[in-house]
């Protein structure tokens, strides 16, 4: 008996422990995510402090039974002049309070009366809290390392408060995206663009200043909250019920063909109101400042010159909207003129004249650059007939082909000082960019040694996957399927076919559900590889560009695959919602609509974000109807 | 098996010193930590099999055979609890993070199991065998003074 029961407890001791610590861990730092107020309950919630901003009297109105605080943020011209919280048990005290507090806010006297109308009111309903992680003594050491630092908010979703010298503060999840606590730091050399882990002194010391502390407060003198946060809609706009908001952005339009040309036209207009007189993009725009990146900066990506001006002759040729033609010729006149400066041209030793991409400041080209110009200077072409620019594609083909290798790879970068290429330096995406560029040559010049090495060059990409572990992990293969598509029928090898169904696989391994996640909703449709991280936008489109080829390639070999149509329509359904349209524009400053942000919570803009989206979505807009 | 032909012994006692080695090889080179609690857990993992290898090692001397076993049926014992200690840390951070975020997720979650698995093959599994044999009748004649 004694032993029966010593065996017993051996195997189901430690089992109840690990249950019992995940069940109390679970629960102790879980906050549902907040009842959200329907749509009279938050049109009744606006009314009083629109009334206060606009110096009028409320009118009555049944307000739903909530629980206060609130925060009121009042948005002008993109900037966040006053953040007011509203205190009280129930909302309508704390609405009271709140509309009190605004009246006499100086901020919201200095406006006038066209400022006070163009204003719009942002709401955050506070919702339940829990304590941050370092909070706990015991837990903060128990857990593993960083956990309860770096991922101890939800970026976006929580907002931070806490109890200072009696006084009560809290930072809202937007004041925490605007005020860039939510990812600084960079765990990767490898990867500068990445970035993740909260700031939680940073966010303790803005709390303190809020609060008129000089004391910084303890970690366990802080919380976590979820809020129900709605605003108003745009002046002018029919329906003047407030949206709901989650991390910060509205609901998106109902994707659709006719969206989704309009999305793309957007990006586009985006892009031409930040395109200098000199033909130079401004290459990115903070959404929290207006600022712009200074056109006569030295600091300037060819490529992605060459990938935007590329999309925008993409729009052309399907659009024909006559307005994007200047633009265009304006876009790639600069390039031109870039590309003199580089002083890459020479003479192959048979005697074929070339060219190469090369910055002035540079005297190593990359394979990739010079293939995004050909595939821009070719699209050109086909957009508009117009054979000017043949001649300098027909140079920089001749450099792609001089850097492929007889069994069809590519050498990636080319010392112009030597005159060698690396035999070595391998980088993402040249070789399918290079394979696609030769295939537009094709296209263009109906020259067939274009589409031989072409050819060449896809099959050994495709090829290169062909051992025991190929089709269970891949690279960033987007530029080969879509070349792999574009030299359709042409080439029409179903091993083409195959490879890109188990790219596409692959990706929707890593694209996020609906019903996956309960708090990340809103994420559904975009890559990410946790919930831990916010997913980046751009991956959305360039993936999913390749996606639409890999689709059509599918359908022209009579078996188009249905899984990856809707991997198509969530990526693009996440992404219509990404993109600064006037119902969320609210809260970027400077003529940013059409634009597409880095994440949910990366305000700034940059031109190749919106080229990859905006790309996706024209193409889909071509055939999406008809699928879906 | 005769306790004087029984080689179990000499076959854990290089275990215990080989996984010790390869144990404080690993924290040194492939996970140093600056953090305190962490490093205090990590090298127990080494210690707690020194002390299994030291108690198996009185195999050697008859006189201290018998103190030797209760040495490393002690080792190995905290050895047990220390992977138990690190299985919740494992654990209550997944907890954590899923209650923070909502969800753990299809990859974390995957990637945390196969953590536990890992250590509970890496950690658990020698500890577990050793003190098996102690506490079996072959142990304790191998042990008997």
């Amino acid at each position: 008996m004694r032993r029966s029961a010593v065996l017993a407890l051996v195997w189901t001791l430690p089992t109840a422990v690990f249950l019992a610590v995940t069940f109390i861990v679970f629960h102790a730092y879980r906050i549902a995510p907040p009842q959200r107020l329907d749509a009279r309950g938050r049109a009744c919630a606006m009314i009083p402090l629109r009334a206060a901003l606009d110096g009028r009297e409320a009118a009555p109105c049944e307000l739903p039974d909530a629980r206060g605080p609130i925060g009121v943020t009042v948005w002008s011209k993109g900037r966040a002049i006053a953040r007011i919280d509203g205190v009280g048990d129930t909302l309508a005290a704390a609405l009271a309070s709140a509309a009190q507090q605004l009246r006499q806010h100086p901020a919201v006297r200095m406006l006038d009366a066209t400022a006070r109308a163009a204003a719009r009111l942002q709401i955050d309903v506070i919702g339940d809290r829990a304590p941050l992680g370092t909070g706990n003594w015991l837990f903060a050491r128990l857990a593993v390392p960083g956990t309860t630092d770096i991922l101890a908010i939800d970026p976006g979703l929580d907002g931070v408060g806490g109890e200072l010298d009696g006084k009560r503060v809290m930072m809202l999840p937007h004041e925490l995206v605007s005020y860039k606590l939510l990812a600084t730091k960079r765990p990767s050399d490898d990867m500068p663009d990445f970035a993740m882990g909260v700031d939680l002194p940073r966010i303790g010391q803005a709390l303190a200043a809020r609060a008129g502390s000089h004391v910084q407060p303890t970690v366990n003198q802080l919380w976590r909250f979820r809020t129900d946060a709605f605003v108003e809609p745009p002046e002018g706009s029919a329906d003047r019920t407030p949206l709901q908001l989650v991390r910060g952005i509205p609901p998106a339009p109902k994707l659709s063909a006719a969206a989704l040309r309009t999305a793309a036209l957007a990006g586009a207009h985006y892009l031409v109101n930040h395109l200098g007189p000199n033909g130079r993009y401004l290459y990115e725009h903070d959404l929290l400042t207006g600022h712009t990146t200074d056109p006569k900066s030295n600091d300037y990506s060819m490529p992605r010159h060459g990938g935007t001006t590329y999309f925008l002759a993409q729009l052309y040729r399907i659009t024909k909207e006559p307005w994007l033609r200047e633009p265009i010729e304006r876009a790639f006149a600069h390039l031109v003129e870039l590309m003199s400066q580089g002083h890459c041209a020479g003479t192959l030793p048979d005697g074929t004249p070339f060219d190469c991409v090369l910055d002035r400041n540079d005297n190593v080209a990359g394979l990739g650059s010079t293939a995004l110009v050909v595939v821009a200077l070719a699209e050109y072409q086909r957009a508009t007939g117009d054979p000017r620019y043949q001649p300098l594609a027909t140079k920089l083909a001749a450099w792609l082909l001089f850097m492929q290798r007889p069994d069809g790879s590519f050498r990636h970068r080319y010392n112009t000082r030597t005159h060698q290429p690396d035999e070595h330096a391998q980088e993402l995406y040249y070789s399918g960019e290079a394979s696609l560029a030769l295939v537009r040559m094709y296209t263009v010049t109906n020259d067939r040694k274009y589409l031989d090495a072409a050819e060449k060059g896809i099959d050994w990409l495709v090829d290169w996957y062909d051992f025991f572990l190929g089709g269970f992990f891949y690279g960033e293969e987007h530029w080969t399927c879509i070349a792999a598509e574009a030299i359709w029928p042409d080439v029409a090898k179903p091993k083409y076919d195959e490879f890109c169904r188990g790219y596409g696989r692959f990706l929707r391994d890593q694209q996020l559900t609906a019903g996956d996640l309960d708090d990340e909703e809103d994420l559904a449709g975009a890559y990410g590889v946790t919930p831990f991280v916010v997913p980046s936008n751009t991956p959305v489109g360039s993936r999913t560009e390749a996606m639409i080829s890999a689709y059509l390639l599918g359908e022209h070999h009579g078996d188009p695959d249905p899984r990856i149509r809707d991997q198509i329509i969530a990526a693009l359904q996440y992404a219509l919602g990404q993109q600064l349209r006037p119902d969320g524009d609210f809260a970027a400053v400077g003529d940013a609509d059409g634009g597409m942000p880095g994440s949910p919570v990366e305000r700034n803009v940059r031109i190749d974000f919106v080229q990859h989206v905006c790309s996706a979505m024209i193409r889909a807009s071509e055939w999406i109807d008809v699928v879906n | 098996m005769p306790a004087s032909r029984d080689i179990r012994p000499y076959i854990y006692l290089g275990l215990d010193v080989a996984f010790a080695l390869v144990y404080a090889v690993i924290l040194v080179k492939v996970i140093p930590t600056r953090i305190a609690s962490t490093a205090l857990q990590l090298w127990t993992l080494p210690a707690f099999t020194i002390v299994m290898a030291a108690g198996t090692a009185s195999i050697f001397t008859s006189r201290l055979r018998a103190r030797g076993r209760k040495v490393a049926i002690a080792g190995a014992s905290l050895m047990l609890l220390s992977t138990i200690v690190l299985i919740v840390r494992v654990l209550a951070s997944a907890a954590f993070l899923a209650g923070v975020y909502g969800a753990f997720g299809k990859a974390a979650a995957t990637f945390a199991l196969v953590v536990v698995a890992l250590v509970i093959e890496l950690v658990a599994l020698l500890p577990i065998v050793q003190v098996k044999y102690l506490l079996s009748r072959a142990g304790r004649r191998a042990y008997a003074a």
